[in-house]
């Protein structure tokens, strides 16, 4: 029995949020599942806020926007925009999978990266950490980061969608790029520990 | 990645944003033109058409504006073709005039559908007006409401059905949340057959209807036959429009109505409070599907709309019930139910519906002490120019060029684009902008005053071919002594870099003339025009003075590609980039004067050691920060 899944992806502009919105989004619609997309953009450029809305949905179709305290699964490229995405939309007990490498404004101020983990720590029922940022550059290209961010959320176990429709979505989507982002794919999967 | 929008599969599920849905829609509507000017939410329509339009036999252009978009589609249906004029909000007020005359005289007997992207919230927008007005109380023409992707295809394809029937202008009205969510699609079937051009301009039928029913020419008879014919039948189109739903069961007490996103926020709060109520959802909310909104109010006590960003259809209603069901109260914006301005979701939906249903809202956590975690740095990803920005050298050249001068307030006057950031600090170019061309028409108002200050009017090359040339010939024809800077970046660069007619291609990637920006400029009567590059900082600054001191008109061109689009092509030509800067740390003095006097967010500013540094990963190796450190500390990055 399918449920519907309310999924956030947080980032900043640049980091590959949206496609990887789309990924996801794909592997839903060839799971079964109605899907509808929605982002918010702060300052539109790169390095401003990002967060992309995914909704799986049975069969109703809502709008594009999560509404508040109401996301099942926070996946995050970017660990301060993760915890701004959380104290909005997750809803108790939700589970969060966040990369650990944060992207510092140019005034470097930034809060304490544990003081992040530790109230990510504190409002979700499961939180899972990596660094894909680490991971991404060391298979040669630090765009890669998203992919391996959707094997980490896959790994989770909180996707409801089978590994090789997001591979295939992956292939699909990415053309001559897949089998670098196939393998960013694999070591998010390898990588991701629960924190 | 595959062009999902051209794909021949009817039955097919596909995940499109509502942009590339409208851009299907037009497709599988047999819609051979398509013309735009770039404005978010709904630059992705024609980007998508023109990407596609060769195999599909369609012209689809980026027009220098608004307006000439909505005339060249207009030509298009005189010659039997469909066609497809997109623009956001503001790009309406543009097409104002046009329209009008169309929707009193006709178009061609091709279909022309209008597919606007209003922008509830103003999250890419000077404002957030709801041009649903303008289609109804000005254009005085049917406007569809799409809620979602599938409805934006669905729609825009019987929008051309529609028009042909109807014989004006269909206004399809969307928003940010139509626009540019994105969700599965189901196909539909790509036509066959095109047609093929004929010029007939139906204006002559029209004129002789005109002549034989009055007698004479009587512009009067073509306002009266809006009302008593067109209205009329697009009223009966309205009753029977699939997605005007009614649902309900007639033990409802409270009656809710909704268009385009609201209606699925709606029904995720009324499935939140467990509540049941009558809907009805307006997909065609204009004019007012008459029968289901009879048989709504006379079944209900009170019914509330929720609609962004006017009381557009509550207005309507109000007006209808009050003859067809007068005890019935209609609530909204006009009665203080719902809020007057700004963007709707599920929660602002929940709390008025939760009110008039008599429920209590379900609670939120509190999360107090995170929010105290993340509140002293909220802002900390401010809005600035990319680094490598173009504008941010043009911005630092006025500057410098302007203390030389003595000039410390200028009468500096801003237009829309990206540039827009240069009248923030620190280089504060401007403190005033409107709209698309305004700088320009502003500025003479304030030359011709003779204010003691120099009158600076900055506008960007897209603007400048959009709205500048009128009000800069209008300036140099009224003696206006003014400098015109026109920022040139080669491209509309803050919608996704549309090509321009400076550009020197088409939307369609086909090989074109350039216009170039300094014969326009000249040719407008400005005798001193200094072309400069931004980049070379040094030599800027002479040019700009030279042009802020000349007696009369003066105007300078910053022409230097955007940054993120110049690397965007290397890369895409396999061309290796400029290799980053780097600041020595044994010569940076720590003064602060780049990241004070310049602001490139790749320059950052490291409190603990005192001293400049830069990152590598935003660094696009432009090298103005070489140019402007006084200690000569910033040199290429030799070592990778």
């Amino acid at each position: 029995m399918k449920q519907n899944l309310n999924l956030i992806m947080a980032g900043v502009g640049g980091q590959g949020n949206v496609l990887a919105s789309r990924i996801i989004g794909d592997a839903a619609v060839a799971a079964g599942y109605h899907v509808v997309i929605g982002e918010t953009f702060g300052a539109q450029q790169r390095g401003g806020a990002v967060v992309s809305h995914v909704r799986l949905l049975k069969t109703e179709r809502y709008g594009p926007l999560i509404p508040a305290a109401s996301a099942d699964l926070i996946v995050g490229l970017e660990p301060f925009e993760v915890l701004k995405s959380a104290a909005v939309f997750l809803k108790p007990e939700g589970t969060v999978v966040t990369n650990e490498c944060p992207v510092m404004p140019s005034d470097r101020n930034y809060p304490a990266l544990e003081d992040i983990f530790k109230a990510l720590k504190k409002i979700s029922g499961q939180l899972f950490t990596l660094d894909s940022t680490a991971a991404a550059k060391k298979l040669g290209d630090v765009a890669t980061s998203n992919m391996v961010m959707i094997g980490a959320a896959f790994a989770s176990g909180m996707l409801p969608v089978e590994e090789a429709h997001l591979l295939k979505a992956i292939r699909d989507r990415l053309a001559e790029a897949a089998p670098l982002n196939l393998k960013a794919f694999e070591q998010g999967k390898k990588l991701v520990k629960p924190r | 990645m595959n062009e999902l929008v051209s794909l021949d599969a009817p039955g097919q599920r596909v995940l499109l944003m509502g942009n590339e849905a409208v851009a299907r829609g037009a497709l599988e509507g047999n819609c051979q033109f398509a013309a735009s000017y770039p404005g978010t939410p709904s630059s992705e329509i024609l980007e998508t058409l023109g990407r596609v339009a060769k195999s599909f036999g369609m012209h689809a252009q980026w027009s220098t504006n608004e307006m000439v978009a909505l005339w060249s589609a207009a030509g298009a249906t005189y010659c039997g073709l469909r066609a497809l004029a997109v623009a956001k909000h503001h790009g309406v007020a543009w097409m104002t005039d046009p329209v009008i005359n169309f929707a009193h005289w006709q178009i061609g007997k091709g279909g022309l559908v209008m597919a606007i992207g209003d922008d509830p919230g103003g999250h890419s927008s000077s404002n957030e007006y709801d041009s649903r007005n303008l289609a109804v109380r000005v254009f005085e023409i049917p406007v569809l409401e799409p809620a979602n992707p599938q409805e934006a295809k669905d729609f825009t394809k019987q929008g051309f059905e529609l028009s042909e029937s109807l014989k004006c202008p269909i206004y399809e009205r969307l928003t940010t949340r139509v626009c540019h969510a994105t969700s599965d699609v189901t196909l539909g079937a790509l036509p066959k057959e095109r047609r093929t051009p004929e010029f007939y301009p139906t204006t002559i039928e029209l004129g002789m209807e005109m002549i034989q029913a009055k007698g004479w020419v009587d512009m009067a008879y073509l306002h009266d036959r809006i009302h008593t014919k067109r209205l009329k039948e697009a009223a009966e189109v309205s009753n029977a429009f699939a997605q005007n739903i009614l649902q309900m069961d007639g033990d409802e007490e409270v009656g809710v109505v909704a268009s385009g996103a609201c209606r699925h926020y709606v029904a995720e709060a009324v499935d939140r409070l467990g509540a049941k109520v009558a809907f009805l959802q307006m997909g065609m909310p204009f004019p007012l599907p008459t029968k289901k909104a009879s048989q709504l109010l006379k079944s209900v006590h009170e019914v509330i709309v929720f609609e962004e960003t006017d009381p557009v259809i509550e207005t309507e209603l109000r007006s209808f019930a009050k003859d067809e069901a007068p005890e019935v109260q209609i609530l909204g914006k006009l009665s203080g139910s719902t809020p007057v301005a700004g963007e709707f979701n599920v929660m602002i939906v929940l709390e008025a519906l939760a009110k008039v249903l008599n429920k209590s809202l379900p609670s939120l956590p509190d999360r107090q002490d995170i929010k105290d975690v993340i509140a002293p740095y909220q802002g900390i990803r401010r809005i600035a120019l990319c680094a490598g920005c173009p504008h941010r050298a043009s911005g630092y050249v006025m500057k410098k060029a302007r203390e030389a001068l003595g000039i410390d307030f200028p009468a500096g006057i801003g237009d829309i684009g990206c540039y827009g950031m240069m009248g923030l600090p620190p280089l504060g170019a401007f403190s005033l902008t409107n709209c698309m061309g305004g700088s320009l028409g502003i500025a003479n108002g304030v030359a011709q005053t003779g204010v003691k200050q120099p009158v600076i009017a900055y506008i960007g090359d897209s603007t400048f071919y959009h709205a500048g040339i009128p009000s800069l010939i209008n300036a140099t024809f009224n003696n206006a002594k003014l400098t015109t800077v026109i920022l040139d970046n080669q491209g509309t660069a803050m919608t996704g870099f549309q090509p321009h007619p400076g550009s020197g291609y088409t939307a369609m990637g086909d090989k074109t003339k350039i216009v170039p920006l300094e014969n326009l400029v000249k040719a407008c009567g400005v005798e001193h025009v200094e072309v400069l590059d931004p980049y070379q900082i040094a030599n800027s600054i002479e040019g700009a003075k030279r042009a802020l001191t000349h007696a009369g008109a003066s105007a300078i061109i910053f022409r230097r590609e955007c940054a993120i689009e110049f690397r965007r092509k290397r890369r895409k030509e396999g061309k290796p980039l400029p290799k980053p800067f780097t600041v020595d740390p044994a010569i940076c003095n720590g003064c602060e004067y780049c990241t004070d006097e310049f602001g490139c967010p790749a320059m950052i500013w490291d409190g603990q050691n005192k001293k400049a540094i830069i990152d590598d990963a935003l660094c696009t190796g432009c090298g103005n920060c070489a140019q402007i450190c006084p200690e000569h500390a910033v040199k290429v990055k030799t070592s990778q």
